[in-house]
């Protein structure tokens, strides 16, 4: 690996201000198992790693009445594992447990994660379906910024310069929700998903009526893709096997599929429509049997 | 610039003077002399590099070396004494579970934080525990089972 | 049959296990040589181009940097593992022809300076167009990769009468087969440390499966005496036949050492393994057999074009060998092959577990399935039906000594439920298919023999060092020789320190490939300790005052048949050996009885003994995803006697798993020249969330040959899978995918199209 400073900031503010100086000769150090493996690749060169683990407050998993806040040096394996996010967001745990191995799982964080903005990262996709915020942290002070428009590029952030993502808010999925995501993958685990679907649904449980819906798929782009014209197709409408496999088309149409060693653009496109109308049937299950 | 590192492995305390580039699987196989965590893709993929730190199963080559200041590493020379073997190892040995033994310090290493944590896990459990971790020769099956062998029922 | 022998077919870990399992084994990158330097190889990002400049001035002067060489340096030297085909230079000349083509290389304190070195040569290129298929580079236009052409060899060679027997066939099939490039995926890299010292002599440690074979191609290369150049096989961490040759790499540290007076360590990282090092050949197949509506197979003609990369290696070997292989299944009595071994812009192939015969018997047992289904027969019946049987003839005359073929089908089959499941509406399906391999290596390579030496000395204590030129690479080999040694002397395998690798201390063998180490190595042993027990008997006959005949050598004691409290301590009979001045010392050379004289056209020569197999295995198609399941993967294996069935379940367990990957997921995948997928994550390798049920089945047919009637195993674990899935697939959701590897896209398409 080519040399780097290491910087350890006491504080927060010390860690803006040497994001700041050195711009984007630096780079944020947490987990690092994504950023060390750049590195050896010389893929990136930061001159500079600001190694956050020293910071003060920042290594949570708590719950407040709107839902979960995960700070941004909670690991992987942490979140998996926490009865919090067992009892409360089952699914989130059940996304966190398709990534990577235990040994992953150990020294990675989310915040970490999303900053890498892998097109094929797992948490991004289910985060956005269950609109989640992230709060930004700067020495200007604190944003909040919808996981949806967090991500901009391959691998490209909003994150400005200077900035910290320091927590992950997740809302609880509210009665008569149900979330899931599926993971397409070639081999069965530790592989990176060809298609990711997240699917949210709240429906009105007397009739199976949909109230609002989001369909994001990871894997398929630049970024994820929130499908709305096919979400559009359930606003309203009463959810039954027709309907699912019609949204499940609109979705596989809607987006134009990346093309890689991993997959083609056309098979991708076709499974896009299969774990859309699976995610479709799996969200609507639990939303009627009341799964977190 | 080099920095201090101050760390536990197998029992015994280490001070060392490391630059920040230098990966703790590095360290463990070129400054301390423990050529038993194995470099086998440098890139975190087969596990090769598998060892335990602060209880955790870790990929050290993804690590950096300063990451293991004040904590506590045991890697496959601190399971046994010498002559005496930890029992996973003697499960591993006994049932077949290695053949060119390229992959088995990290193998054994990523299973002994397994039962650590959790001394009864499923088939599934283990099979979750060893996801990351290859091999090439054995079929994985007698891996399975020598660690199958050591989730004694209660 | 239960208790006959003591330690021959028993579950015993192996020797090598403490310093495996403890950490202590050394591989190649454990070991620190003093005064070692480390090098890294500059490679070309072209696939196809002339070199016109190189400069290596500035890496030169940068500190730290101690030496480096180019293509003057190793000027004229040629390498291949068969030295009349040798084309490969080991530092590129004029020309580069393909990515990763060794151009320069630096010898520096740290591979890291060595590494910022490389950033510092210079090279002037000119690029040439690449050609990157085999038949785009059998045209008579495309762009010339080597002086002589792009048709490394052209292959032709009939038993029989083809034509005549197509002529009476009642059905005639012809399909198209293609496989791909599979890299080895061994856990360690491949790397070697190379040291010519002050006095002129050569020490190399290397990772390589045929130390004496190795040794001499060496000093072949480099002009030097045999007894100045020292081979030595340290703990290896995989081979599968990648470690089958001579690397470039180590001729590259020799001359890094000349220059430079220090040992010279260099390894690949398993970026430069996967672009760089050897893989399987990829071949495309066309089959044609004629058969009987009975089911009889009457002929066979098959084309291959091999995708030979740039340079020589085991390619023409290989094909050469595949054209054998389509005598060996079902003993068809006609066979003509025709091959074009061809040359294109990409990393070349090596020896890979099976040796062209996963590839010919994909095709050769597809085709089967397809053939059964048109007669309207079960392909176990069919398969039955034209089974190998001992004493059989092939049609090149090949005698068949043991055989448990039909045993293999029969128990394969039932095992995973063929009637139960074969034909069955839904998405799950069952598929068969055989194997025929050889059991004890095969007289082709360095020289017209297949031999190996053993020279065991017993211990005044009984026990004994036992000294081979085999090589263990993980296979188990030391294990079964020090098996073999105990149960001749009656001693136990703790008794036994099996001494391998080493070319100073151990006499010739051709080393491990050709699933010859429990065949040849394993009877060189019978005959060494055989010579060690008859010492030891005369003397113990004395003791006990009793007749040589009528004594037996058993958990360490030689006793009288039928009295075994009429003994004494074999430890007791060694010291008075000694004491007597009667050494206990052992030999055996070993050469396989073939006097199958090798085949004039090809060189290729006679089998000593073959294995046979067959693979039935389960799998569920998700027709939506075309995602495969394998529910059950059963593996019937004739290895003529079990020496050790934990290690030989492991044989069996590993060679399918990599079968597997060869048949659903593996796969260098190129675009241009460049490798796309040069990592595990890309390459799908499987791992262990990804294995199936497994059951292997040993039938022992008892060869007369083998020790204890026992024959290879190394390679056969895989041969038959990818065509088992294939038939498997075909009988779950009707779809015949004759490409591998046979990836849910291909399944869906497929699917697709039949709709």
């Amino acid at each position: 690996m080519e040399r780097f400073e290491l910087l350890e900031p006491n504080s927060l503010d010390e860690a803006f201000r040497l994001l700041s100086e050195y711009g984007d000769e630096a780079r944020v150090y947490a987990g690092g198992t994504a950023l060390v493996k750049l590195m050896k690749k010389r893929l990136v060169h930061p001159s500079y790693l600001v190694n956050i683990k020293g910071l003060k407050g920042l290594h949570y998993i708590r719950e407040d009445e709107e839902g979960l806040k995960i700070g941004a040096l909670a690991t992987l394996r942490e979140i998996e594992t926490s009865p919090l996010v067992r009892q409360r967001l089952k699914v989130v745990g059940e996304m966190v447990h398709t990534i990577g191995s235990v040994q992953i799982r150990n020294v990675g964080t989310l915040a970490g994660n999303l900053c890498f903005a892998d097109p094929a990262s797992d948490p991004a996709p289910i985060l956005i379906a269950l609109g989640a915020n992230l709060k930004i942290a700067s020495s200007e002070g604190e944003r909040i910024l919808p996981v949806e428009k967090f991500f901009t590029d391959f691998y490209e952030t909003a994150l400005s310069q200077g900035e910290i993502l320091e927590e992950i808010q997740i809302p609880f999925l509210p009665k008569d929700s149900g979330a899931v995501y599926l993971k397409h993958t070639m081999r069965v685990a530790f592989d990176l998903a060809v298609v990711g679907a997240a699917v949210k649904l709240d429906v009105n449980a007397k009739d199976d009526v949909c109230m609002s819906s989001k369909i994001v798929l990871g894997g398929v782009a630049s970024t994820p893709v929130r499908v709305k014209k096919a979400e559009e197709l359930l606003k309203g409408k009463v959810i039954n096997d027709t309907l699912i496999t019609k949204v499940a088309m609109a979705a596989s149409t809607e987006v134009d599929p990346i093309q890689d060693v991993r997959a083609s653009a056309e098979y991708r496109r076709e499974m896009i429509e299969v774990f859309v109308e699976r995610g479709l049937q799996k969200a609507l299950e639990r939303a009627k049997g009341g799964v977190l | 610039m080099k920095r201090q590192l101050e760390l536990k492995v197998n029992g015994e305390d280490y001070s060392l003077t490391v630059e920040p580039h230098r990966t703790l699987l590095e360290v463990i196989r070129n400054d301390l002399g423990l050529t038993g965590t194995k470099l086998g893709c440098g890139g975190g993929e087969c596990g090769a590099c598998t060892v335990i730190l602060d209880g955790k199963a870790v990929k050290s080559c993804l690590m950096l070396a300063l990451d293991a200041r004040g904590k506590e590493i045991w890697t496959i020379e601190g399971l046994s004494r010498v002559g005496d073997l930890h029992p996973l190892q003697r499960a591993f040995v006994e049932r077949g579970a290695i053949q060119c033994g390229f992959c088995t310090p990290g193998m054994i290493m990523a299973s002994k934080a397994l039962l650590d944590e959790n001394p009864h896990p499923s088939e599934q459990e283990i099979k979750d525990a060893l996801a990351g971790n290859l091999c090439r020769c054995t079929g994985y099956v007698k891996i399975l089972e020598a660690v199958l062998s050591m989730a004694k029922p209660d | 049959m239960a208790d006959e022998y003591s330690v021959i077919g028993k579950r015993l870990p192996r020797i090598d296990a403490m310093e495996k399992v403890t950490g202590t084994a050394k591989y190649l990158g454990d070991l620190t040589i003093p005064g070692m330097l480390y090098g890294k190889i500059l490679r070309s990002p072209y696939a196809h181009a002339k070199i016109l400049r190189v400069d290596t001035s500035k890496a030169e002067r940068l500190q730290g940097v101690r030496g480096v060489v180019t293509g003057r340096d190793t000027k004229g030297i040629r390498l291949c593992v068969i030295p009349h085909l040798a084309n490969k230079p080991p530092l590129a000349e004029e020309k580069v022809r393909f990515i990763g083509d060794e151009i320069a290389a630096v010898a520096a304190d740290s591979e890291e300076i060595a590494e910022e070195a490389l950033d510092l040569i210079e090279v002037e290129y000119e690029e040439l167009p690449g050609v990157f298929d085999p038949f785009e580079a059998m045209k008579a236009d495309a762009v010339k990769i080597h002086e002589g052409g792009n048709t490394a060899i052209h292959i032709s060679r009939s038993y029989g009468d083809v034509e005549k027997a197509f002529g009476e066939s009642d059905h005639i099939f012809e399909d198209r087969f293609e496989t791909q490039a599979q890299p080895h995926c061994c856990m360690e890299p491949h790397g070697c440390i190379v040291h010519l010292d002050r006095s002129g002599s050569l020490t190399v440690w290397v990772t390589t499966q045929i130390p004496h074979p190795y040794r001499k191609m060496l000093a072949d290369v480099l002009g030097m005496p045999l007894s100045k150049v020292r081979v030595i096989k340290v703990y290896m961490g995989g081979g599968f036949g990648g470690r089958f040759e001579m690397d470039p790499m180590e001729i590259i540290a020799y001359f890094l050492s000349k220059k430079t007076g220090r040992p010279i360590r260099i390894i690949n990282t398993q970026d430069e393994q996967f672009t760089t090092g050897r893989t399987r050949y990829p071949m495309v197949i066309d089959i044609k057999t004629g058969v009987k509506k009975d089911g009889a197979l009457l002929a066979r003609e098959v084309k291959v074009v091999t995708d030979n990369g740039a340079y020589n290696s085991h390619g023409i070997t290989i094909t050469m060998g595949v054209g054998t292989k389509c005598t060996y299944l079902w003993g068809l009595p006609n066979v003509k092959y025709e091959a074009d071994v061809v040359f294109t812009n990409k990393v070349y192939g090596g020896a890979f577990r099976g040796y062209g015969n996963p590839q010919i018997t994909f095709a050769i047992e597809s085709q089967m399935d397809m053939i059964a289904e048109k007669l309207g027969m079960d392909v176990k019946d069919l398969s039955l039906k034209n089974a190998n049987y001992e004493g059989q003839l092939t049609c090149m005359g090949h005698k068949i000594t043991s055989c448990g073929l039909k045993d293999c089908i029969d128990q394969a089959a039932e095992a995973v439920g063929w009637k139960e499941k074969r034909r069955k509406p839904g998405n799950r399906g069952v598929g068969m298919a055989s194997l025929m391999h050889t059991g004890g290596g095969v007289r082709l390579l360095f020289g017209d023999c297949n031999l190996s030496d053993v020279f065991i000395k017993m211990n005044n204590d009984g026990t004994i060092d036992l000294a081979s030129g085999m090589a263990e690479i993980g296979q188990g080999s030391d294990t079964a020789l020090a098996q073999i040694a105990a149960e001749e002397l009656g001693i136990s395998i703790k008794d036994v320190n099996v001494i391998t690798g080493d070319t100073w201390t151990t006499p010739q063998c051709l080393g491990a490939w050709g699933s010859r180490e429990v065949f040849v190595a394993g009877n060189a042993v019978k005959m060494a300790a055989g010579e060690i027990r008859r010492k030891l008997f005369e003397e113990a006959s004395r003791m006990l005052e009793a007749r040589v005949d009528d004594l037996v050598a058993k958990e360490r004691k030689v006793y009288v048949k039928g009295n075994p409290e009429k003994f004494v301590s074999i430890a007791q009979v060694a010291t008075t050996c000694y004491n007597r001045g009667r050494i206990l010392a052992g030999r055996g050379c070993y050469d396989d009885p073939t006097t199958y004289i090798p085949d004039s056209k090809t060189g290729y020569g006679g089998v000593p003994t073959y294995a046979f197999g067959t693979h039935a295995i389960e799998v569920e198609v998700d027709r939506k995803t075309g995602r495969v399941k394998v529910l059950n993967f059963v593996a019937a294996h004739d290895v003529g006697k079990v020496i050790n069935p934990m290690m030989a379940e492991g044989q069996i367990e590993g060679g399918g798993l990599q079968g597997l990957g060869y048949a659903l997921s593996e796969g260098l995948v190129w675009e241009e020249g460049i490798v796309l997928n040069p990592n595990f994550q890309d390459y799908r390798i499987f791992y262990i969330n990804d294995v199936p049920r497994m059951k292997s089945v040993m039938v022992e047919s008892i060869d007369p040959d083998g020790p204890y009637g026992a024959k290879g195993l190394g390679e056969p674990g895989l041969v038959p899978t990818a065509a088992a899935i294939a038939n498997a697939i075909y009988d779950a959701v009707g779809v015949r995918i004759k490409s591998l590897p046979i990836t849910p896209e291909k399944i869906l398409r497929a699917l697709k199209e039949k709709e």
